[in-house]
């Protein structure tokens, strides 16, 4: 029971993982993308039609390389044009950010279930042997039931280690990386990159794009692996979440590994726990309450904790004086 | 030649702020926007159901305005954002990023929903509304006037601390719901639907009349305020430059607090109407994003209620108008969501036009070397 | 050395919407000179280095470096051809480290130029290797900087000599220096004028933004002065003086024929009393500051810009926190009845008790005990309740609003007139009210009075424009000030400070506020009056009260100096003239 709970628990995580890691990237560029429910939503609309494309043109002779491949290029390409979407109003247009976030929020979580009730029920039906199957386990089953230890660790899909391991590599380019120096020069402090030359609008651009399809691959996750279903009516309520996990681990995404399993853990317990529904919905403001109290304290210590992007949620315009 | 090499760098379209733009240059700008956002949403319709570009406005009509209870619905809808809206707008011409409307109004449904389903059936109908409504404005008010203190005190974010209380409020509101279930249901459903002991009551025999009344009143109210009261005069030279409130000797962090604390009440208000007025029942949705919608509303609408208002009937008839179509036109009603999503997107991208000048010179790259430079300038509305 | 042509800019113009900022500039700069650009604030000089700096890109004109025509459309393009810019507000990340710093924006070819500068091994990005290489030219230069010290931990003299070598790292040949001196102390000026001194040993060009005179004496080769956005002179600084400068600076000398009414003073209105303050980062900006003001009196404060004007007047105004010292309003009361004007039952009943007033027509301290509220409501009314002496008030630490609330009336005009004074979305009508929208029962503004006083400006000053509900920021700058002037004046106050009020005006609209000013001294007002003109203040003032630094360097008596004198006081140390500071 417990061990279940560990790991649905790390299992679920990937979803504010992938979610918060892309955030991260994005808000160390300067932009607070409230669109991210949004980008999660459309990410999952995404992997819907790189599915069906794929089981369409297969003619139902899937290759399991393939099932994977198909809705994760789908998925980042969608998730990525609609970064590029929010970059060009934020940067190019000179728009609110936080306007545009929830526009763009708006947007995606309505295409996500049009889209998904407008494809063709026979194909979708199939989604649960061919596309869901080879998402959700790497490994066979024959191999991670044998203990509790190989379930602890190789019971999931892919995308559950690529999170982690996308995690620490963001993690080390941020620290380590030229261009993640410079990015994070782009996001404290816009017009002191531009005065180094750095461009500040390509950065803007190319880290929203990068982190929007870092996000969407949330959406492929739970569509693809945890739920395996076409529901999707939760999906925007955790990509909220993932935005105030990058708060909560203070724009770490080491931290987030962790953090999303916190995060997971909460919700993983409640559903099991042999509470009422009423205490479930409690438990689930523990994350948002961590996250407001961690956001306070990071205000009033500000010089020990570290905080925010300064240049976050600002545009930058070059002849502004 | 070395010469041209360098001077490839050339900008070809320069972008620069505009000093100011006339109010009839303003007018074009929107209305074509809005122009342009039904057009492509129409567009859109044709590429779902093909040869349906007619019919779906068509549709949007008949599900509108066709007859006086569609009307009625569709102006509810416009009024409760509208209302919404006007409430965080003073927060926003001081700067204050208050994107918490969601939960305010949540918190305020809680407070009307907790009263009409323990109190009402116990007291006089006249007497349940009113407490019902104090309650409904101290819960709303309290719930901004938490993210106003740190704000004013320690300088915490406000945009995301309001954006946390949201789901703070979603699950509070959720579990309420929960914890007080009707039989044979796992939410509670439509409190006191026999005796409708705390539902506001029905002017001329239709539903909503009154709580549009009552919200235009306040709307005219927060419009008067903001317009002739000192309180609201405070607000406005805080839009100006803090430097300026301090010279004039305004308390910058008691404005925050109070101008947040009447946001509160305001959307406590909205709360009460929602719980008092309509939906009768309570839980994490009963609110349906309209915070995050009237953010936009107000920002668009310039904090101009005239403006806003516009915008919120605009919203809602393309979103129950665009709903019904796609009933109509036999695809799904999802798609008013991506309606409105789009709707929002091209009124965003006109602010452009509005706050910057493009210039182009195209004939620079042409000139001859010693030929002096010149500009053609653009104006950047269509 | 023979001394080649580095930059040269030819019809540069430059507009914000409708400021001009630059109007058809032409400039030269040779290898090896420390150039001055020298001018008033607002007279464009920082907006023509940032075009050359590719911050801004110029609405017309040429750049030319080394002789080729140049792009500069942002700065990396500016570094290509090793052109680097200081600016006044520095560009640097707090969290980072120096070095972090200094390598932001360089690249691949940028790391692989630099190795072999070195003649070291090409390793890319490498933080020890770019330290060791800063370290190197700290000392070439003399600068003491450590490259792993964060930037948030740094004074304001080492964040400077960090944007220093920054742009040293970057190979600048031609280094664009804004205000440099603003933020440091003189000894620490010194300093940077003897790395200014070895960089142009090493046949670097420099460009010093200033608009202090004995800088520019000091260390530059050659001076070009700016006035308006033009380039007004263009001289070697051995054949320059202060004088010269000057003339350049504020153009040609134009006969002024202010009027100015010897009145008797009556009697002190503020007094002063070793007054200091910082400013909000914390550094001294105000010493030791101890002088009076009269009633109908102009005070003219001269200085250099920087001196102190500005932090002086606020601070009177109650709008810093940081002062040490006493600031004494003396209200004049002498002999006048009391009145409701910020004074209630309770107040005036408390002074009676401390023998303040005394009835009308006797002489005896009156004693309001025995009478009742309504007695004395009666009493104020008819003006029976006589002070016999001015009130005295200590506004030291006080907010604007308490000291409004003591019944003081003290006008300002700040500096920043849309930013402080105004505010630019609000119509003619609103911004009269700024300071007195409280005024009146209920929560309601009253705009009957305010839009009458809107009229009466408009007409009286004639403020051009469309309508009263025209907002002021689309106003020009000397109808704005118009406005701002004709509202602080309009609350009849007994001192009436004014900073820099006729910048940017032309010559009716500055005659109309000296007229003005002349005006209120002659109903009793004590005003003060910061210029940058000393031919104006000469004409205008009856005292002038000269800052250096902070501090006063002396005060004259506008009659018996002359321009020569109130220039050596700005720039040199401390010659009190005993017998003039103590006024008439």
């Amino acid at each position: 029971m417990f061990l279940k709970i560990i790991i649905d628990s790390i299992r679920f995580s990937a979803i504010y993982l992938f979610g918060s890691a892309g955030e991260t990237i994005t808000e160390k560029s300067g932009h607070l993308n409230l669109g991210t429910p949004g980008i999660v939503c459309i990410g999952s609309m995404g992997s819907m039609i790189g599915a069906y494309f794929y089981i369409s043109i297969s003619g139902g002779n899937t290759i399991p390389f393939l099932s994977v491949l198909f809705p994760l290029l789908f998925c980042v390409l969608f998730a990525g044009l609609a970064g590029a979407l929010f970059s060009f109003f934020a940067v190019t247009l000179n728009c609110n950010q936080n306007v545009t976030g929830l526009a763009l929020t708006t947007f995606g979580a309505g295409l996500l279930p049009f889209v998904a009730s407008s494809l063709d029920g026979e194909v979708t039906a199939s989604f649960a042997t061919k596309i869901v199957k080879p998402i959700s386990h790497l490994f066979p089953k024959t191999f991670y039931e044998s203990n509790w230890f190989t379930q602890l660790f190789f019971s999931y899909g892919i995308f559950v280690y690529l999170g982690i391991a996308l995690a620490i590599a963001i993690a080390i380019f941020m620290k380590k990386a030229k261009t993640g120096l410079f990015l994070r020069t782009v996001g404290e402090n816009p017009a002191a990159a531009d005065a180094a030359g750095i461009n500040v609008n390509r950065y803007r651009y190319l880290a929203t794009i990068v982190g929007s399809a870092i996000s969407g691959i949330a959406g492929l996750f739970y569509t693809f692996d945890f739920s395996g279903s076409m529901d999707t009516s939760s999906l925007s309520g955790y990509g909220w979440l993932a935005l105030s996990l990058v708060i909560f681990t203070m724009w770490n995404t080491e931290l987030g590994i962790a953090g999303s399993f916190m995060f997971a853990f909460l919700y993983i317990s409640s559903k099991y726990a042999n509470s009422t529904p009423a205490g479930e919905q409690l438990v689930s403001i523990i994350p948002y309450g961590a996250t407001i109290l961690v956001l306070v304290l990071s205000s009033i210590f500000s010089r020990k904790l570290g905080k925010a992007p300064a240049g976050l949620g600002v545009s930058y315009f070059r002849e502004d004086r | 030649m070395a010469n041209k090499s360098i001077l490839r760098g050339e900008p070809v379209i320069r972008i620069s702020r505009r000093a100011d733009i006339s109010w009839k240059g303003i007018t074009i700008v929107k209305a074509s926007s809005i122009l342009c956002a039904f057009l492509l949403c129409g567009l859109l319709s044709t590429i779902i159901a093909p040869g349906s570009f007619f019919s779906f406005y068509g549709g949007v009509f008949s599900g509108t305005f066709v007859n006086f209870d569609t009307t009625l619905a569709t102006l509810w809808d416009a009024a409760i954002l509208l209302l919404i809206a006007v409430a965080i707008t003073p927060a926003f011409k001081m700067k204050f990023w208050n994107i918490g409307a969601e939960g305010q109004v949540l918190m305020g449904c809680l407070g009307a929903a907790m009263l009409m389903k323990f109190l009402a059936p116990h007291v006089p109908n006249p007497v349940a509304i009113i407490l019902m409504l104090v309650l409904a404005i101290i819960f709303g008010s309290i719930w901004a006037a938490i993210p106003a203190l740190f704000k004013a005190f320690f300088n915490t974010n406000e945009t995301l601390f309001t954006l946390m209380m949201n789901y703070i409020a979603t699950f509070i509101a959720a579990a309420f719901s929960k914890a007080n279930k009707a039989v044979g249901s796992t939410e509670i459903g439509t409190i006191n639907i026999s005796g409708h002991e705390g539902w506001l009551p029905n002017l001329f025999g239709k539903d909503y009349i009154l709580c549009i009344i009552i919200i235009i009143i306040l709307v005219f109210g927060v419009w008067f305020f903001l317009k002739f009261s000192k309180k609201g005069y405070e607000i406005a030279v805080l839009n100006g430059s803090v430097r300026t409130a301090e010279y004039v000797g305004i308390n910058v962090k008691w404005v925050t607090i109070r101008t947040m604390l009447m946001g509160g009440a305001l959307c406590g208000i909205a709360g009460f109407l929602i719980v008092s007025g309509s939906a009768h029942t309570i839980g994490g949705n009963v609110v349906n994003g309209r915070g995050f919608t009237a953010v936009m509303i107000s920002w668009l609408g310039h904090f101009n209620p005239l403006q806003m208002s516009l915008y919120a009937l605009l919203y809602s008839i393309i979103t129950i108008g665009g709903g019904s179509a796609a009933g109509d036109l036999g695809y799904s009603a999802d798609v008013a969501t991506v309606f409105s999503g789009i709707f929002f997107l091209i009124i965003l991208a006109s602010e452009f036009f509005i706050n910057f000048r493009l210039k182009f010179n195209f004939h620079r790259k042409k000139k001859e070397d010693d030929n002096p430079p010149s500009e053609t300038m653009v104006e950047g509305s269509k | 050395m023979e001394k080649e042509l580095r930059v040269e800019l030819k019809g540069i113009s430059k507009s914000f919407g409708r400021v001009i900022a630059n109007q058809d500039v032409f400039l030269k700069l040779y290898s090896g000179e420390i150039l001055s650009l020298l001018g008033e604030n607002g007279s464009g000089k920082t907006s023509l280095m940032n075009v050359l700096a590719g911050i801004y890109y110029p609405d017309e004109g040429e750049i030319f470096v080394n002789g080729e025509k140049v792009i500069i459309s942002s700065p990396s393009d500016a570094y290509k051809y090793h052109i680097g810019m200081v600016h006044q507000h520095f560009k640097l990340v707090d969290t980072f480290t120096a070095i972090e710093n200094v390598v932001i924006g360089l690249n691949k070819h940028d790391y692989r130029a630099i190795a072999e500068e070195e003649g070291e091994k090409y390793r890319g990005f490498n933080l020890k290797q770019s330290a060791k290489r800063m370290e190197k030219m700290c000392k070439q230069f003399g600068f003491k900087l450590d490259p792993w010290k964060k930037v948030s931990d740094m004074v304001v003299s080492e964040k400077q000599t960090l944007e220093i070598v920054k742009a040293l790292f970057r190979g600048v040949d031609i280094l664009i220096l804004d205000e440099p001196t603003a933020v440091l102390t003189p000894q620490e000026a010194e300093t940077l004028f003897g790395v200014m001194k070895n960089m142009k040993m090493a046949g670097k060009s420099i460009i010093i933004i200033t608009h202090k005179l004995n800088e520019v004496l000091e260390i530059s080769d050659r001076v070009a002065v700016l006035c308006k956005g033009k380039v007004t002179g263009d001289i070697m600084t051995k054949d320059a003086n202060e004088e010269i400068l000057t003339e350049m600076m504020v153009g040609h000398k134009v006969d002024l024929n202010i009027d100015r009414k010897d009145i008797k003073n009556t009697g002190v209105r503020l007094e002063i009393h070793d007054l200091s303050a910082k400013n909000r980062e914390g550094r001294e900006v105000l010493k030791n500051i101890t002088f009076e003001l009269y009633g109908s009196e102009i005070l003219g404060i001269a200085g250099i810009s920087g001196s102190g004007q500005k932090e002086l007047l606020e601070t009177i105004a109650g709008l810093n926190k940081e002062t040490h010292g006493d600031i004494i309003f003396h209200n004049p009361k002498k002999e006048q009845p009391v009145t409701f004007f910020h004074k209630n039952i309770k107040q005036i009943r408390e002074l009676a008790k401390q023998e303040k007033f005394h009835l009308k027509g006797q002489t005896e301290p009156v004693d309001l005990s025995k009478y009742s509220n309504k007695q004395i409501t009666e009493m104020v009314k008819n003006e029976e309740i006589i002070f016999y002496e001015d009130e005295i008030m200590d506004i030291k630490n006080k907010k604007p609003i308490e000291i409004r609330d003591l019944g003081i009336k003290l006008s300002f005009v700040p500096e920043d007139r849309l930013g402080m004074g105004l505010v630019g979305n609000m119509d003619l009508i609103d911004n009269m009210m700024l300071r007195s929208f409280r005024k009146g029962k209920g929560g309601m503004v009253h705009r009957e009075a305010p839009k009458e006083l809107a009229e009466q400006v408009v007409k009286e000053l004639e403020v051009k424009t469309p309508n009263l509900s025209t907002s002021v920021k689309k106003l020009s700058g000397g109808n704005i000030q118009k406005v701002l002037v004709g509202r602080e004046i309009a609350s009849r106050p007994k001192v009436l400070m004014t900073a820099y009020p006729v910048r940017g005006l032309d010559i009716n609209s500055s005659y109309l506020i000296y007229k003005l000013l002349n005006k209120q001294k002659e109903k009793g007002t004590a005003i003060i009056y910061v210029g940058e003109d000393l031919d104006v203040i000469l004409a205008l003032c009856d005292r002038v009260l000269v800052l250096r630094e902070g501090e006063i360097s002396g005060v004259l008596r506008c009659k018996d100096t002359n321009k020569k004198e109130i220039g050596l006081l700005m720039t040199k140390k401390k010659e009190m003239t005993e017998e003039t500071a103590n006024g008439q």
